[in-house]
């Protein structure tokens, strides 16, 4: 016999502490019919432990934090959170030996799912341009999801790609810890990308699958006076171009 | 809390570079200019791609490998003629040059970051002799008493109007901010230094254990003077740049050039022994028109010890092409002041393990946003990322992290959450 599915949906800090990805993916969520269990509100996957160097510390919080998602008999948890992703899936087997009993995936794995079952119904709006960035965590740090959002995103807008893309992606800055450790130089990082990469394409509008990303490429979207550009997270801009 | 106060110093270091024009200026021509000929030289020779894998490989087996490499390049360069040392660290490698060189003496010098970690101008200055940088970028940074910003392009940050400031000092007349007439006064300032000085100093980009031959790649045509007008030419070569043999160094050679955006460059001087003649009778005479005597000594100062460690092995891959640099999201904001000696991401750990310590490095080891795009284009494959995680579970066991981190890490540990709650 099968056993039933049951869907996690860990949020992470970042997106739930961000009232407008947090809204964007519980919109998403609440509009595709999904039911599923709330997860990583309140709860920190441990990455930060992790990116500074706080592995010691790290394996007690780490297993905490399994017990607690294992006793929710999940079978399947979705994140879209790239950093979140890769701890659930590299971090906890291979640096603290934790393997979880459940299948895990980014939002663009879940959300190209979704899509491919014709489970999601997106408007078709291709007039709108939109350039997609790739986030590192995901990308060439992750397991290379490249094409997943890609699909998603073409399935209703026009994605306009920067020169270096995929593999060779320009990092927004927003990772690392440099958020946390110099915010001015990881904005600024955000506006060089935006002033080499999405300037140039006449886009006004960036998707990407990252809360960090997300959020740094707005803030330095911020500092470009001239031209107004919106930022958002895959969620988010999926959510809007839903029926409600 | 010495943590701490160095990473806040650090942080005023790159708030202040963020607000720099000139550098942005600087930096923005620079990367442009890399990427379209790096771009044009993989281009033009597609299978550099491949032979960068087989590269890999040579530097892996001398990495596991180097007591016995130097040993053999040591004794290839004796039966050259040549004398060869070993310096444990930068102060035995300075006793030595102080033993060589003396005092008093005037020295012409050829670009060499592995120079910077012996502070070489400062001690030799100190010691009673005259240093003269003789690459344009150095020349330039070393007349301005800065620290090269960049490995292969040290006056990166410079535009070329500082640059006319600072000529016009040296020539007591004003100089125009045209590039060509800037080089033309370096060449003029410079040509009598070779001749009349007394040692050429240089680095070497690699050097070869079975016949001893260093290779100096350059443009210029500086080092050609620095290594072959004086009477005693000395070179302090890092043990990472030993390659098996010839053939071996030719290979490392194309993957270089073309990975540092040269499809070729003009010079490649081969130096394997000081210059001879037997032309009379066949009695050998040494330094028939070059240096009479030739003194090598290669340099540990950490990097026997980073060998040793699986993880921190591979910045030993190093080639120093300088690609990383322009392809970082971080680097061309800031350029060198990322960075002690060495710098931007390849730079943090060559700061912890070679030149600098973990406590030069512990600021800068948290301005990697960790993206990984340097493992992407570096020639080596070295995952810059990877070595400056490793580097930042060490700072943790030595007590080396900034106060703003170590809360950070509370908050976890202790509320589940990296953020501060609100109210």
């Amino acid at each position: 016999m099968e056993t039933e599915e049951k869907l996690g949906v860990f949020f992470g800090c970042t997106t739930a502490g961000a009232p407008h990805l947090l809204k964007g993916l519980e919109d998403f969520l609440s509009k595709a019919k999904i039911d599923y269990v709330p997860m990583g509100k309140d709860l920190c996957c441990g990455v930060p432990l992790t990116l500074a160097g706080y592995h010691e510390e790290a394996a007690e919080y780490v297993k905490k934090v399994a017990d607690k998602l294992i006793s929710t008999g999940i079978t399947k948890m979705v994140t879209s959170c790239p950093h979140c992703y890769m701890m659930f899936k590299n971090e906890y087997p291979e640096e603290f030996g934790i393997e979880l009993p459940f299948k895990v995936l980014h939002f663009v794995e879940f959300a190209d799912e979704l899509l491919k079952e014709g489970k999601i119904k997106l408007r078709n709006r291709k007039d709108v341009r939109i350039l997609y960035h790739d986030p590192c965590g995901i990308g060439r740090r992750g397991p290379g999801l490249y094409e997943e959002p890609r699909r998603v995103l073409e399935s209703c807008v026009q994605v306009v790609e920067a020169d270096r893309n995929r593999v060779l992606g320009t990092c927004c800055g927003g990772g690392g810890l440099l958020r946390a450790s110099l915010p001015k130089l990881a904005v600024a990082a955000a506006k060089r990308k935006i002033q080499d990469d999405v300037l140039p394409k006449d886009a006004d509008t960036i998707v990407t699958s990252c809360p960090f990303c997300t959020l740094n490429l707005a803030d330095g979207a911020a500092e470009i006076a001239d031209k107004e550009i919106k930022v958002f997270d895959l969620p988010q801009f999926l959510a809007e171009q839903m029926e409600d | 809390m010495e943590a701490s106060k160095e990473f806040n110093a650090y942080k005023r270091t790159i708030y202040k570079a963020l607000k720099d024009k000139f550098l942005k200026t600087a930096l923005e021509r620079a990367v442009k200019a890399f990427r379209q000929n790096r771009d044009a030289a993989l281009a033009a020779f597609p299978e550099v791609v491949e032979k960068r894998e087989r590269l890999q490989e040579i530097k892996d087996k001398v990495i596991d490998n180097l007591e016995d490499y130097v040993g053999k390049a040591r004794e290839a360069l004796e039966k050259n003629h040549a004398h060869t040392y070993f310096a444990e660290d930068a102060e035995r490698a300075n006793e030595i040059l102080k033993g060589i060189i003396g005092t008093g003496k005037m020295i012409v010098k050829a670009k060499s970051i592995t120079s910077e970690e012996l502070e070489f101008n400062k001690v030799m200055t100190a010691y009673g002799n005259t240093v003269y940088e003789t690459d344009l970028g150095e020349f330039i940074v070393q007349l301005l008493d800065e620290k090269p910003m960049h490995i292969l392009a040290p006056a990166v940050h410079v535009p070329r109007e500082r640059v006319a400031k600072i000529f016009s000092e040296v020539a007591g007349r004003e100089m125009p901010t045209d590039p060509k007439k800037l080089a033309m006064f370096a060449r003029e300032f410079l040509r009598d230094k070779y001749f009349n000085a007394d040692v050429g100093f240089s680095g070497a980009n690699f050097i070869t254990a079975d016949t001893g031959t260093m290779f100096l790649v350059e443009n210029e045509g500086n080092i050609r003077f620095v290594t072959n007008a004086p009477e005693i030419h000395v070179a302090v070569i890092g043990v990472e740049k030993l390659m098996p043999t010839l053939s071996d160094a030719m290979l490392g050679l194309e993957v270089l050039m073309r990975y540092a955006g040269y499809l070729t460059t003009s010079y490649v001087s081969m130096i394997s022994g000081p210059a001879k003649t037997g032309d009379i009778e066949k009695v050998v005479v040494y330094g028939a028109h070059g240096p009479k005597e030739l003194h090598v000594i290669f340099l540990d100062n950490g990097r026997m010890k980073a060998a040793t460690d699986p993880v921190y092995r591979d910045m030993l891959r190093c080639l120093r092409c300088g690609a990383c640099m322009y392809e970082c999201p971080i680097y061309p904001l800031v350029s060198g002041h990322w960075g002690y000696r060495y710098m931007g991401g390849i730079g943090v750990a060559w700061t912890a393990l070679v030149s600098g310590g973990l406590e030069k490095a512990a600021p800068l080891a948290y301005s990697c946003a960790l993206c990984g795009r340097c493992k992407e284009i570096c020639p080596a494959g070295i995952d810059s990322s990877k070595l400056i995680e490793r580097l930042r579970k060490d700072l943790k066991k030595e007590g080396l992290v900034p106060e703003f981190i170590r809360e950070m890490a509370e908050m976890v540990l202790e509320h589940g959450t990296p953020y501060p709650k609100e109210g």
